[in-house]
């Protein structure tokens, strides 16, 4: 083997190298859907709110399976869900949204007011009026009346 | 060899950016209760001292400044409390806060009696008085946290935030380690990584994971504006909008908290 081909050898290798550690960086999900697409509650509120891309449906099912199980996510990937539904725009979000009115956290009720808005529809519009009428929270009911 | 430098350039991109996954995951996992050591200050200091804490919130820095007099005052006589030159020092890290916003945004509407204070000088008073009381109660983490904001305070640029970077971080970490459980330590170490450049230890990702465990156990105007000017960075605009509302709500004579609430209401009109 002649040195240039010496030296080429080990340039396709340490590419090899790098090829796998980029495999492997997006493995650990931090730069892809891959923890969304699991339906790993470790999923973070950037990758969900990410996913929210209006009239793109390729992530819906795992944005439902976010809002319909609440008790797994952390307050702040429920409601990047609930943005990433309202931008999304699909009427198939709203008895989701709407099955988290009475969420114990604001934050939730609020952007569950803003993705139902955004949705639209009468079913969306009937919820939106209870909240603006009932919700303990003043940005809550403003949020459900604008 | 041009071929290597560059593998070697992207293996180690790669490896930071494994490293930052390892340690949001390892954020994401820590999940202890904060407490919240200004409130238990606000509840301990006397009706001389209690304007520092309350009258932060609509930046009223007069009355502020009133009450660090009062206070300074009364150092050296019967009527000095142990807790005074904690409180003092928390004060010129406010006014050194409110005074930055002035020059910042809006350095026109600048009240006379701050344009009167030098910035440095405001922070080298507090750092006096923060070592005072250090000196006097070693163990405790929170003057360890204002000591950090007042030294932060004096970064005007590349080359004072070279020294006093460190200091600060230095500090902080100071604060974690006597109190991990310190809830205005993380908000400030949060608020370190949200205005640091990233060549500076700066991170939005980080800087939001603090903020979030932050905010579950310390509701306060401060924390919610943080997450909204965090969240406004990452470009989530609806969760901006929803903690800049928040903000207002809780701190609604503000006017940092009102120009950010403009700010991030032109940008979602301006998305639609």
């Amino acid at each position: 083997m002649t040195a240039r081909t010496h030296s080429q050898h080990r340039a396709r290798r340490a590419r090899g190298v790098a090829l796998a550690l980029a495999f492997a960086a997006l493995a650990t999900g931090c730069t892809s859907f891959a923890r969304l697409e699991a339906n790993d509650p470790a999923v973070g509120e950037e990758e969900v709110f990410a996913a929210g891309e209006p009239g793109d449906t390729e992530h819906l099912a795992n944005l439902h399976h976010v809002l319909s199980h609440r008790a797994d996510y952390e307050p702040e990937v429920v409601a990047a869900a609930l943005a990433s539904v309202g931008e999304i725009g699909d009427p198939s979000s709203v008895p989701y949204a709407a099955a988290l009115s009475r969420d114990d956290d604001e934050e939730i009720r609020w952007h569950v007011a803003a993705a139902l808005r955004q949705l639209g529809g009468a079913d969306a519009d009937a919820v939106l009026v209870r909240m603006a009428d009932e919700d303990d929270s003043d940005l809550v009911r403003s949020e459900a009346t604008r | 060899m041009e071929t290597n430098l560059g593998t070697i350039a992207l293996t180690a991109l790669l490896l930071v950016a494994g490293a930052a996954c390892l340690r949001g995951a390892a954020a994401a996992e820590t999940r202890t209760a904060l407490h919240d050591p200004l409130a238990t200050l606000q509840e301990k200091t006397d009706e001389v001292g209690r304007p520092v804490l309350t009258a932060f919130a609509a930046y009223d820095h007069a009355k502020i400044r009133k009450a660090i007099a009062a206070l300074e005052a009364r150092a050296g006589t019967d009527a000095a409390h142990d807790l005074d030159r904690y409180v003092i020092a928390q004060g010129y890290a406010e006014v050194a806060t409110i005074r930055r916003y002035y020059e910042k945004h809006d350095e026109d509407a600048m009240p006379a009696a701050l344009e009167a204070l030098y910035a440095d000088d405001i922070a080298e008073k507090g750092l006096a008085q923060a070592a005072a009381f250090a000196e006097r109660h070693p163990e405790h983490s929170d003057i360890w946290r204002v000591t950090a904001e007042l030294k932060a305070s004096q970064i005007r640029g590349m080359t004072s935030g070279f020294t006093r970077g460190p200091e600060a971080l230095e500090a902080i970490t100071k604060a974690q380690e006597l109190d991990p459980e310190n809830g205005w330590a993380l908000f400030a170490q949060g608020r370190m990584h949200y205005h640091n450049p990233a060549i500076a230890g700066g991170d939005k990702d980080l800087a939001l994971r603090e903020l979030r465990r932050v905010v579950k156990s310390i509701e306060n105007w401060r924390v919610f504006h943080y997450l909204s000017l965090t969240y406004d960075a990452k470009d989530m605009l609806p969760q901006a909008w929803f903690w800049a509302q928040k903000a207002s709500g809780a701190a609604p004579e503000n006017p940092e908290v009102a120009l950010h609430l403009r700010e991030v209401r032109e940008k979602r009109e301006e998305e639609r």
